[in-house]
């Protein structure tokens, strides 16, 4: 997959045009982006959950996940919350700017594993991207799973990211869909409540499910919590971790939990494994 | 009005440490122990009387411990050499740290060593010094098996020549000993690079920046540089990149000195720990002397006097601020 | 094989060579040692292991990677070449040459770094028996011979008015066999050129397969991290000067249509180093100290089963607080 060729230089990003730009919430954007490189277009792949670096030339690289589904190929799409330098370079960009990037890197979600399974995505605010990702893998290939639930929580109905995608969710008889915000407001008609309370209350099953859950940490921490409550085993239960990045190649020495460097033995982890973690650094 | 000194001797100086944590006076201590590598001791930080059982003050106690004030909060005992408590007051006039938090145990210093001078003196490599020793008023190196005896001038830190305040400035108790300047104080030589014409000072210091590494060991053992963060690491908008490329290096050292000016009391550590031996101590001299020309104001000397940077003047003699 | 040059020979050896290669040699300059361009000087004796440790040769503290133009609405990146001129480096110590080794997988195994594997492979390494142990120095404790080393092309050893040398690859071996520089030297010979090692440490410090057991016992220990860290002044001296510290940052300098994307050095002692929007995961000193030694002593013996660690005693000597590695590892080591 997309290996770095002999003499070439790994630092390099690939040009990429913004094709569309959609506005998510007040601090969150979503690119379209599309490689200049005709034959890249072609020959690019990636699988659900992993990551790139971005560039805005002059500004710096960032760290974001593909957000879109390697079933869905004609551009991909990464999402980005404005929090820093490049992030706020990155939102002052128009459609028909130039970005680079670099990758795919890092592992990604266990589509080996998830086959033949009930599938349980547990997403909160912008943690959704990565999941999305895969949802929508897993909806152009629906008939190799069991049930799908998906359940999204943000802080409010303004703070819901991908709302275009949540409402295709819901319509999609094939698949259970439930919002929840934090707090509501007077048009708000959803559930109101945290992720993993309103969580216990869907009571899902844990007999032959996986559940894959990113979000911001306090969530996947009480997540976690709730579902092994629910009989949820550690091996049943996958995450994307963050972890500040620059090179996306296991060389610069900031993203290692102990003697994994998340991005190349992660980001995708199984509870299991983050359980035998040495170090709690993350 | 006589002036009652509370002496405590280097044996006593343990159990006052001791009292100080048992009476609830300090949550640290800040002194010295021995050092694991020649001509050097280590910073102790103290946080019960246990600790103090390594308290070492014999020599090479060149570490300006109030650098770690910016870190330790509390109420801290703490030796202070009498340039150190120059820190001391300027921390306090900056409102860094409270008078009354600290204790403050002024020790006799007779001069901190440079190794680095005295090899050159004793015409050998730092490394290969073996010891030096303090004999009367003078000192004796060994080295490459064989000994020399060198003055003062030759061993002792520049800053130590120039010695103006061999006792401590304000202190709790004073550690027995001669709080005296450990030659008769010179006046500091006027540096020569001050008569050159700038484009000589710019390529000397230009020469100079090339070889900084970026580690920033001169801005964290600065007790004066005690900003939460530093404008260094700010990346929105960035001031300075991380480069370590001449120009960013010069705009690092240059801004450090505007920032610490009436702060930094020329203690010199900035230049004792720079990996690369950048002589920092000539750009703070020259910043040292124009306080004093330009502010008739001298760095850690008075709680009272007010700070430059904080002082606004009717009649200033420049009309940017009217 | 073993061959044997004189010191005029050894000079005008590298004089010819400097017709076709960059020739760097040990120089002080400002009154450290380093490495400098040869000018067809007398060679030093007796020097001293360089400050900057020689990694910053091949992994260098600012380097270009790549450049971009934009100019009439068109945007174009390019690579910066990755070196090839040949170079000569002559008088490298044993353990900055096992650092580059140390280094190689992790610049050119996954992912390979053609900055780096270009300046191996453009350079010949000539390296040098140490003569004395440096300050603060533990490299036997940590498998390092002083006396020899084959991490080099060809290794030199100091005799009464030259060199026996050691060759050790294929390049070296061409490079001297020019018959009218080297002659032909013996086992016997080479033997016979090894020194005591003045002021070496008597007895081992540590036992290194008990430091890297402790580094993984000690791990969890939050209160030993705290104890040994507490003097630390965050600089970054003890990773700026270690020859195998490699922690990296990637930074663009932008100008008017144009730009640079470079790679310096960054250090895991700095607060911001793993700094996110929301959270920090080595905000504490501590945990930023045991990240360098872990690292060291644990996480690269686990990922590419060595230490990390060269036992030059850099971050020894030049710590400012005196923050001596070899006292944490001693008591990892109990």
């Amino acid at each position: 997959m997309n290996a770095p060729e002999d003499g070439k230089n790994i630092y390099q990003p690939h040009l990429m045009e913004i094709v569309k730009i959609i506005p998510e919430t007040g601090d969150t954007k979503t690119f379209h982006i599309q490689f200049q490189d005709a034959s890249l277009r072609e020959s690019f792949s990636f699988v659900a959950g992993q990551f790139a670096e971005y560039s805005v030339f002059g500004e710096g690289e960032a760290t974001f996940c593909i957000s879109s589904s390697p079933t869905r190929m004609s551009h991909l799409e990464f999402s980005v919350k404005r929090v820093g330098r490049v992030t706020n370079a990155l939102h002052q960009l128009n459609e028909g700017d130039i970005i680079g990037f670099r990758g795919p890197y890092g592992n990604y979600f266990p589509l080996d594993k998830l086959k033949g399974k009930n599938l349980l995505f547990i997403g909160g605010g912008i943690g959704l991207a990565p999941l999305r990702s895969l949802i929508h893998n897993v909806v152009d290939t629906r008939s190799d799973y069991r049930e799908i639930t998906i359940l999204y929580g943000a802080r409010s109905p303004q703070d819901l990211c991908f709302k275009y995608d949540l409402e295709t969710w819901e319509r999609n008889p094939s698949l259970k869909m439930v919002t929840t915000v934090d707090a509501g407001d007077n048009k708000w008609k959803g559930k109101v409540g945290l992720v993993p309370m309103v969580l216990e209350e869907l009571k899902p099953s844990a007999g032959e499910t996986m559940a894959i859950t990113c979000g911001p940490p306090i969530m996947i921490r009480y997540t976690l919590k709730s579902l092994e409550k629910l009989g949820f085993t550690p091996s049943q239960v996958w995450t994307t971790l963050e972890m500040k990045m620059k090179c996306g190649l296991g060389k610069c020495g900031r993203c290692n939990i102990g003697p994994l460097y998340v991005c190349k033995d992660g980001p995708v982890f199984s509870q299991e494994e983050i359980q035998n973690f040495t170090s709690d650094e993350f | 009005m006589s002036e009652i000194i509370p002496e405590v001797s280097k044996d006593g100086l343990l159990d006052l440490g001791k009292k100080l944590f048992d009476e609830r006076r300090v949550d640290y201590f800040l002194g010295y122990k021995k050092g694991t590598v020649r001509f050097k001791t280590i910073p102790l930080i103290a946080r019960k009387g246990e600790d103090l059982q390594e308290l070492w003050v014999e020599d090479f106690f060149h570490a300006n411990l109030s650098l770690y004030l910016k870190e330790i909060k509390g109420r801290v005992g703490i030796l202070a050499k009498g340039c150190d408590s120059r820190s001391l007051v300027s921390l306090i006039k900056e409102g860094q740290i409270k008078r009354e938090d600290l204790y403050i145990v002024g020790i006799p210093c007779a001069g901190q060593v440079d190794p680095g001078k005295a090899a050159k003196a004793a015409s050998c490599e730092p490394e290969e010094l073996e010891e030096i020793i303090r004999r009367n008023q003078e000192f004796v190196i060994r080295a490459n098996g064989q000994e020399k005896t060198l003055s003062k001038t030759q061993v002792l830190l520049d800053k130590c020549l120039f010695c103006q305040y061999p006792r401590p400035l304000i202190f709790d108790s004073l550690l027995t000993g001669d709080y005296v300047a450990p030659v008769s104080p010179v006046a500091r030589a006027q540096d020569d690079l001050r008569q050159k014409p700038v484009s000589e000072k710019w390529a000397f210091w230009s020469g100079q920046f090339e070889r900084c590494i970026r580690c920033y060991a001169c801005r964290n053992v600065c007790p004066a540089c005690f900003c939460p963060r530093c404008i260094v690491e700010e990346n929105m908008p960035q001031w300075v990149s991380p480069l370590p490329a001449e120009g960013d290096n010069f705009v690092f050292h240059l801004m450090r000195l505007l920032h610490v000016a009436g702060t930094c009391v020329s203690c010199g550590e900035c230049q004792r720990v720079c990996p690369v031996e950048i002589p920092l101590m000539k750009l703070n001299e020259k910043m040292t002397d124009d306080l004093r020309e330009l502010f008739d104001f001298v760095a850690g000397v008075d709680l009272e006097k007010a700070l430059p940077f904080r002082t606004y003047r009717q009649e200033d003699p420049q009309d940017f601020i009217r | 094989m073993y061959r044997k040059i004189t010191r005029e020979k050894l000079r005008k050896w590298l004089i010819g060579l400097s017709a076709r290669a960059e020739i760097l040699v040990p120089a002080k300059m400002n009154g450290l040692w380093t490495f400098r361009l040869f000018h067809n000087q007398e060679l030093p004796q007796n020097f001293l292991n360089s400050r900057i440790p020689p990694k910053n040769l091949f992994f260098e503290p600012l380097k270009g990677l790549l450049g971009w133009k934009a100019a009439d609405g068109s945007f174009q990146v390019n690579s910066c070449p990755a070196p090839e001129a040949a170079r000569v480096i002559f008088g490298l110590k044993p353990c900055d040459a096992r650092a580059l080794r140390l280094l190689q997988p992790v610049f050119t195994g996954d992912y390979p770094d053609v900055f780096y594997a270009g300046n191996l492979s453009r350079t010949l390494l000539l390296g040098q028996a140490c003569r004395v142990q440096c300050q603060g120095s533990f490299c036997s404790e940590v498998g390092i011979d002083r006396q020899d080393s084959v991490d080099f092309d060809v290794f030199f050893r100091e005799i009464a008015g030259g060199y026996i040398v050691r060759v050790i690859t294929e390049k070296g071996n061409t490079l001297t066999g020019e018959k009218e520089f080297f002659e032909e030297s013996s086992a016997g010979e080479w033997n016979s050129a090894k020194e005591e090692i003045r002021g070496k440490n008597e007895i081992p410090l540590f036992n290194l397969e008990k430091v890297k057991a402790g580094a993984r016992e000690r791990f969890p220990d939050e209160d030993f991290w705290m104890r040994v860290s507490a003097k630390c002044i965050n600089c970054g001296i003890c990773t700026y000067l270690c020859p195998t510290c490699h922690c990296f940052d990637l930074c663009d300098l932008q100008r008017p249509g144009q730009g640079v994307r470079f790679r310096c050095f960054d250090s895991c002692a700095f607060p911001d180093f793993t700094k996110m929007a929301v959270h920090n995961p080595r905000e504490e000193k501590w945990r930023r100290y045991r990240q360098r030694v872990s690292h060291k002593f644990n996480f690269f013996y686990e990922n590419f089963q060595t230490v990390a660690c060269v036992g030059c005693g850099r971050c020894v000597a030049h710590c400012p607080v005196n923050l001596d590695l070899r006292e944490v590892l001693l008591e990892m080591a109990r």
